[in-house]
């Protein structure tokens, strides 16, 4: 149903489902119950319907073929940047394709089949080398729809992934005798052995208790959640909650804050900002110089130097509360442009201009 | 109006009156029961700091199972008739530690020590809902729902792989009083006998309850489900099973009517003949197990197989567990 709601989402799920030819059943509310095809799931209009079940068909061992991927930015527990399913039913040579299934996810908001290779491909040979470039030629043009929405990764790299991850259940597919033994691992994904790791340090008896080594003290407290963290203890009467409004544009200069929507919302108690700051509007204590060089603002009062900046904080009575406040702070930012040109003859200063107002501290002076 | 959940065995009452119908089961474990050891951090169910067990009957097989979720996604509201286990429920300082609290401990798996409990309770969940043929492999592979950002992962893993069957020998070496520590039951102050009678609502009585002007239906069966859609036809609604997609794209705020589906037994059954059949709200781990059953029972679903490994890289295991 995320896929539903949100077709951009690289759904695995949807994609190893729609690639092995399952179908949904869905039942209204008036008892009427239908199958559909994935594709056509993600078509139906779901308010007030039920998805009853799922339907995964056999598949002939001896003719069809099936290999799903999932390439993420790590090994697990994170979205694809490209997934992929992909059914070939072969003919009784094992070589010729009857019908292919290529579904890929993390191309664009519709992608599902690439259709034309699928056609491309009926009736081909399938390990062949010549099949294998036009087949890899003509979902390279397919492929040309692919979008960007940060942070994806970059369309040109996903594209390629995609064509790789075909390339690499063709290598799968192929009986291995018509393979060359260099290739032949491509394959196969990497397969990760149980992690080992080894930690030494030197201990002299002689000196002991020093060098000796004893469990960390309140090593149990923490694993057993009895130690306290600063969240952990009651809430006081009158506690309020702080949220920090965070800059987003970055290298533009901050105009003006408008917290006058935050401050409406019941249960909101004050904005802080740059001005509302006594003293100098800076968090490092310059009097330590070998680890702090120069001011950094405690809010960003003009220049914004990062995403993310704090600008100002909102106090209010929950957490949540301070949370959406928080997003209701209107900034307005003046565009100061040349930020970040990299083409510049001298792009460093062009890159940081703040810096030719707070030249960097001369690391040799101390 | 109000139904009781438990957590480590000991009632508490949710009462529509003051608890919000959006209120996590988190936010019920620290700031109703008052107990801090159950973290909160990304509310999105991939950090694992908040990790707790759930202990409730399968509504298809009635078998009584203990499985790991994220507390920060599950309502409290869906929470009716389970016993909720927290890291104070297993060990604690006067009634000894949990191997998994002592071992984690002992091989100096902690620095800031936040994470801790979440990874424990993670690990307890393995070892329940798996038994004693709990792998190194498996505990390895089960972790990719909790972030450490100090320690490193080394000595967590290490010291909760010394805790399955295939240990290294060294490891087992291992072996402290307080694996020796028996539960005590929070009820009768005694050993833990591990019969304990799970609360149950006495059948299969839906539950609906009115929580300001909103309102959230517990239903047994599908045509409960579409009479309470029809019924509410000019209002919005969601069917709650996992509420783990709240954790990628955050869920509306003007929802008034949730209707928890989880105990439908319908759209939790399987069936492998013709074709492999698995309900709407199978759980992603119930499906992974039912992929392998599949593959091993009739060679043409071999190929699920080959889904079941896809399936292994979604999410994480405590998202798993509750979504489909």
């Amino acid at each position: 149903m995320i896929k539903h709601a949100h077709p951009e989402f690289p759904s695995d799920i949807f994609i190893v489902l729609a690639a092995a030819k399952a179908t949904v059943s869905i039942a209204e509310t008036d008892g009427i119950i239908r199958d559909a095809t994935m594709e056509e799931f993600l078509k139906l209009n779901m308010e007030n319907k039920i998805i009853l079940k799922v339907k995964l068909p056999q598949l002939d061992k001896s003719k069809f073929k099936f290999k799903s991927y999932k390439i993420m930015k790590r090994a697990q527990n994170t979205h694809a940047y490209v997934n992929a399913g992909f059914l070939f039913e072969l003919g009784p040579d094992q070589n010729t394709v009857q019908s292919a299934n290529i579904c890929f996810g993390g191309i664009n908001n519709k992608f599902i089949n690439a259709s034309l290779t699928e056609k491309a491909l009926v009736g081909q040979k399938l390990f062949q080398n010549e099949t294998m470039k036009s087949v890899f030629a003509t979902l390279d043009k397919e492929l040309n729809v692919i979008t960007w929405e940060r942070p994806d990764a970059d369309p040109k790299y996903r594209k390629n992934l995609a064509i790789s991850l075909l390339y690499k259940a063709m290598i799968n597919f192929c009986p291995s005798k018509d393979i060359q033994a260099s290739i032949r691992s491509g394959g196969e994904l990497l397969t990760r052995p149980i992690s080992t790791g080894t930690q030494e340090f030197d201990t002299y008896e002689a000196d002991y208790p020093i060098t000796k080594a004893i469990p960390k003290y309140e090593g149990l407290q923490q694993t057993a959640g009895e130690a306290k963290y600063s969240n952990d203890f009651p809430s006081l009467p009158g506690e309020l909650w702080a949220v920090f409004v965070q800059a987003t544009e970055v290298g533009s200069k901050i105009k003006n804050i408008n917290p006058e929507a935050a401050l409406k919302e019941p249960g909101v108690h004050g904005f802080f900002s740059a001005k509302d700051v006594p003293g100098l509007n800076s968090f490092t204590p310059l009097r330590f110089k070998i680890f702090y060089l120069e001011h950094e603002e405690i809010f960003c009062s003009d220049t914004v130097l990062y995403y993310g900046q704090p600008l100002g904080l909102i106090v209010a009575d929950s957490v949540n509360l301070a949370s959406q406040a928080a997003k209701l702070v209107k900034v307005e930012y003046e565009k100061t442009g040349g930020w970040c040109n990299f083409f510049h003859t001298n792009p460093y200063i062009n890159c940081y201009p703040f810096r030719k107002q707070n030249p960097p501290h001369d690391l040799g002076r101390f | 109006m109000s139904f009781q959940v438990l957590i480590n065995g000991k009632p508490f009452e949710v009462d529509t009156l003051r608890i919000p119908i959006d209120m996590s089961l988190n936010t019920f474990i620290r700031s109703v029961a008052h107990l801090s050891g159950t973290k909160s951090m990304c509310h999105e169910g991939g950090c694992g700091a908040c990790i707790v067990a759930v202990q409730g009957n399968h509504p298809v097989t009635k078998e009584n199972r203990i499985w790991g979720v994220n507390s920060c996604l599950m309502p409290i509201y869906a929470c009716e008739g389970f016993n909720v286990i927290t890291v104070e429920g297993i060990g604690d300082k006067a009634n000894g530690y949990h191997t998994a609290q002592s071992r984690l401990a002992q091989m100096n798996g902690t620095q800031c020590g936040f994470c801790s409990p979440g990874m424990v309770m993670n690990m307890y969940s393995l070892m329940e809902a798996k038994g004693a043929k709990l792998t190194m492999q498996e505990v390895e592979n089960s972790f990719g729902g909790n972030i450490c950002r100090c320690t490193g992962y080394r000595p967590i893993m290490d010291a909760f792989k010394s805790m399955a069957m295939d240990a290294d020998e060294k490891y087992k070496l291992c072996q402290d009083i307080e694996d020796f520590a028996t539960k005590k039951c929070p009820k009768t102050g005694n050993d833990c006998s591990g019969s304990c009678e799970m609360a149950t609502n006495g059948g299969l009585q839906s539950t609906h309850l009115t929580v300001g002007n909103r309102e959230w239906h517990k239903v047994y069966n599908v045509s409960e489900i579409s009479q309470i859609l029809s019924t509410s036809a000019d209002k919005k609604c969601m069917l709650v099973a996992g509420n783990t997609a709240h954790g990628v794209y955050r869920r509306a705020s003007d929802i008034q009517v949730f209707i928890d589906i989880n105990s439908v037994e319908q759209l939790r059954s399987h069936s492998i003949g013709k074709q492999l059949e698995v309900g709407g709200t199978v759980k992603l781990t119930e499906f992974m197990e039912i992929l392998k059953k599949a593959a091993k029972e009739n060679v043409n679903f071999s190929y699920c197989n080959e889904i079941h490994s896809h399936v292994d890289l979604i999410a994480n295991v405590p998202v798993r567990n509750v979504s489909l």
